[in-house]
C-alpha cells in the first residue's frame, strides 16, 4: 500500500544544495535535481513519516487537494527510488513495472527466419549491469551491436585482430584491422593472461588519395584520437590502455570526461560534448585546441588543476606520468533552460562525468560544484551553432585570440 | 501496472495520516515551497534528470523509428456548403491521437479554416533521449483549386521533447463570399533518427 510506506534516504547518497535547489546522486544512477514538491518533502524522508502523512502536509502547505498531493508524492517517491535516492518503499516498487533494477526495454520484435521464430528484445544497459554480467571482462564498446550506431562507429561489423597486452598485471585488448598497428603492438602482446576487455578500438577508413584516416575509441566509446597520423593513433591507443583501469594510488578525484586543451589549459566536459566529434575535432585543431586523449582525468582536490595520466611509451605501460593542466572551466551542450539553472547545469555535467565504481560521489559532487561556481561554465545551446563558431567559442574559453 | 493506488487504499491510508509532527512538517514544507501555489507544484517536474539515459546507456543503444503518415482531408463545414475546415464538422479541432514513431510518441492536431489565414497544425514530440536522437516532422499538402498549399510548418527538427506550437496551414485563393473554399489535404510525416 503506497500511502502507508515510510520512505527513507538511501545509504550513501550524495547531495548538494545549489542556488536553493537540491542535486541528489544515488549509487549507480545519474544525479538528478529535485522538483519543488519532492524537495519540500525531502528532509522528512527519514523513515518515520508515511507517504500519506507527508502528502497531507504537502496539501496543506501548497494549498492543493489531498488526493492530488498524495498522487504527486507517491510518484515522486517512486522517482526517488528509481534514482537510487530512497528505500523503504519496496512493496510499492514490486508492483511497478518500471521499478529500479529492471532493464529498460527499448523494443521487442518477433520474426520468423527459416521457419524458426526469433524474438529480439533490445535493452538499455548500464555499466554496472555489464560489469556484473561479465565480471569486468567486457568493455562497453564490445557490448554494442555490430550494426548499431555505436557498433558501426567502432567498426564492429568488420573483421579485426584483437591483441592482448598486460597493463598493471591485467589483460587489456586492442581491436584493430590495421596490420601496421598490429605489428607495432606485437612486441608487448601477451596472451598468457587470458582474455580481457577491449580498451581501444582502432577504426580505419580509406583516405582520398593515399593512406588512411584513423580513429581511436576507448572502452567506454569516447573518441580519444582522430587523424591520418599513425603515430598519433598509436599514442591514443597507449592512452586508452593506461586509462582503462584507474591507477590505484591516484591523487585527487578520478572522472571519465571529455577534455580539450590548449597551451596547458584545459576545459572539461561530459562525454557527449564532442557529439559530432570528427568535424569538431578538425575545427578545434584549427583553433589550436586538441582533445585530451585519455577519458580518465584526475581532478585535484584543492587547486583548479587536472592531471592526465600518460605512459611514456608502449613498453612502459605500468609507469604512469601525470601531465598537469590548469582547469579553465567546463563545457557542456544544453538548452537555454539548462544554462539558466545552476543546479540543472551541475546535474547535467555530472551525468556526463560518470564515476568509476568505488568513487566517492559526495566528494566528486562537492568538488565539481565548487569548481563550477568558481570557473566559467560554457553551455552551448541548441539549435546547434556552426562548428566553426563552436570551436572558436571553446578556443576563446581557453584563452585563444579570436580568429 | 499503475503506481498510484486505488481509491479504497488511499482513503484507508489517509485516515491515519495525522501525526504530532505534522504541523511542523507542514510549516517547513510551506517555507520550502516559498509560496508556490498548487498548480506550480503540480506541474513542475517531480525530478529532473530521470529522462536522460543513465550512465552509458544511450551511447550503447539508440533506436530510431518512423510514424505512419497522418493525412487529413478538409471537411465541408459551412451552412451553405461552401466553407472548408480542417476540423471535423463545422470547425473545432481534429486530433491525431498519440502515435508511435519507434520509441517516440507523436501527438498532433489540426484546426481552423482552409482559407482565411487561420488554419493551424501543432505537433508534439516526446521520448527523445537527447543528445543521441532527433525527430524531424514534415508538413505538406495540396489544394484542389489550383492554388498553392501554404505551410509555415514545413520541416521542424526536434532535438529535445517539445511542441511546435501552432503553425499556419492553408490554401491560397478562393474562399470569399462568392466563391467556395477549396478542398485541402494536409499530410504529416515524422521520422526519428539516431545521431
Amino acid at each position: 500500500m503506497a500511502a502507508g510506506q515510510r520512505p527513507i534516504h538511501a545509504a550513501g547518497l550524495a547531495q548538494r544544495t545549489v542556488h536553493g535547489r537540491i542535486v541528489a546522486w544515488g549509487d549507480g544512477e545519474p544525479p538528478v535535481v529535485l522538483g519543488p514538491a519532492v524537495q519540500a518533502a525531502w528532509p522528512f524522508l527519514d523513515g518515520t513519516a508515511t507517504v500519506a502523512e507527508l502528502a497531507d502536509d504537502l496539501a496543506g502547505a501548497a494549498g492543493m487537494p489531498g488526493r492530488d498531493a498524495l498522487a504527486l508524492l507517491t510518484m515522486g517517491v517512486l522517482d526517488l527510488a528509481t534514482a537510487g535516492l530512497v528505500t523503504g518503499v519496496e512493496p510499492l516498487l514490486e508492483r511497478w513495472e518500471d521499478r529500479p533494477g529492471r532493464p529498460r526495454v527499448l523494443s521487442r520484435t518477433e520474426r520468423i527466419v527459416d521457419g524458426v521464430r526469433q524474438m529480439v528484445t533490445e535493452l538499455a544497459v548500464q555499466r554496472r549491469d555489464l560489469d556484473r554480467a561479465t565480471g569486468d571482462q567486457t568493455s562497453l564498446g564490445e557490448a554494442a551491436g555490430p550494426t548499431s550506431c555505436t557498433g558501426r562507429r567502432l567498426q564492429l561489423d568488420r573483421p579485426a585482430e584483437v591483441v592482448t597486452v598486460a597493463v598493471r598485471g591485467r589483460p587489456l585488448c586492442v581491436r584493430t584491422d590495421d596490420p601496421e598497428l598490429a605489428r607495432w603492438l606485437a612486441p608487448v602482446a601477451d596472451d598468457s593472461l587470458g582474455s580481457g576487455p577491449v580498451a581501444a578500438f582502432v577504426t580505419r577508413d580509406p583516405r582520398p588519395g593515399t593512406g588512411h584516416r584513423y580513429a581511436v575509441y576507448d572502452g567506454n566509446t569516447f573518441l580519444v584520437g582522430d587523424g591520418t597520423d599513425v603515430a598519433a593513433a598509436q599514442a591514443a591507443v597507449v592512452a586508452c590502455l593506461v586509462s582503462h583501469h584507474p591507477p590505484a594510488d591516484r591523487p585527487g578525484l578520478a572522472v571519465r570526461a571529455q577534455a580539450v586543451e590548449r597551451d596547458g589549459r584545459l576545459v572539461l566536459g561530459p562525454r557527449d560534448v564532442l557529439r559530432r566529434p570528427r568535424g569538431l575535432h578538425r575545427q578545434l585543431r584549427r583553433s589550436g585546441v586538441r582533445p585530451v586523449a585519455p577519458s580518465l582525468l584526475i581532478v585535484d582536490g584543492v587547486e583548479p588543476v587536472v592531471a592526465v595520466p600518460r605512459a611514456r611509451t608502449l613498453a612502459d605501460l605500468d609507469e604512469l606520468v601525470l601531465d598537469r593542466f590548469d582547469l579553465r572551466g567546463f563545457w557542456l551542450q544544453g538548452d537555454a533552460a539548462l544554462r539558466a539553472d545552476p543546479a540543472r547545469t551541475l546535474a547535467a555535467l555530472l551525468r556526463g562525468l560518470p564515476a568509476d565504481p568505488g568513487q566517492d560521489r559526495q566528494a566528486l559532487l562537492d568538488r565539481i560544484a565548487d569548481l563550477v561556481s568558481t570557473t566559467p561554465c560554457l553551455v552551448t545551446s541548441e539549435p546547434r551553432p556552426r562548428l566553426t563558431d563552436l570551436a572558436s567559442t571553446v578556443a576563446a574559453h581557453l584563452g585563444a585570440p579570436s580568429r | 501496472m499503475s503506481a498510484t493506488e486505488g481509491g479504497e487504499d488511499v482513503q484507508a491510508d489517509q485516515a491515519g495520516a495525522s501525526t504530532g509532527t505534522g504541523v511542523d512538517r507542514r510549516t517547513a514544507m510551506k517555507a520550502a515551497l516559498g509560496g508556490a501555489v498548487a498548480a506550480a507544484v503540480w506541474t513542475a517536474p517531480r525530478i529532473e534528470g530521470l529522462s536522460v539515459a543513465p550512465d552509458y546507456a544511450a551511447a550503447a543503444t539508440c533506436t530510431s523509428g518512423n510514424m505512419a503518415g497522418w493525412t487529413v482531408n478538409s471537411d465541408n463545414s459551412g451552412l451553405t456548403g461552401t466553407a472548408e475546415d480542417w476540423g471535423n464538422g463545422g470547425g473545432g479541432r481534429q486530433d491525431m491521437g498519440a502515435r508511435a514513431a519507434g520509441p517516440f510518441t507523436i501527438n498532433a492536431y489540426v484546426q481552423g479554416s482552409v482559407n482565411d489565414d487561420n488554419g493551424r497544425i501543432s505537433v508534439t514530440v516526446n521520448g527523445i533521449d537527447p543528445p543521441f536522437q532527433r525527430v524531424v516532422a514534415n508538413v505538406a499538402g495540396n489544394c484542389n483549386n489550383g492554388g498553392g498549399f501554404r505551410s509555415n510548418f514545413g520541416t521542424i527538427t526536434f532535438n529535445t521533447n517539445g511542441t511546435s506550437g501552432e503553425q499556419l496551414i492553408d490554401c491560397q485563393g478562393g474562399g470569399n463570399f462568392t466563391q467556395a473554399d477549396p478542398n485541402g489535404q494536409v499530410r504529416l510525416n515524422v521520422s526519428g533518427t539516431c545521431l
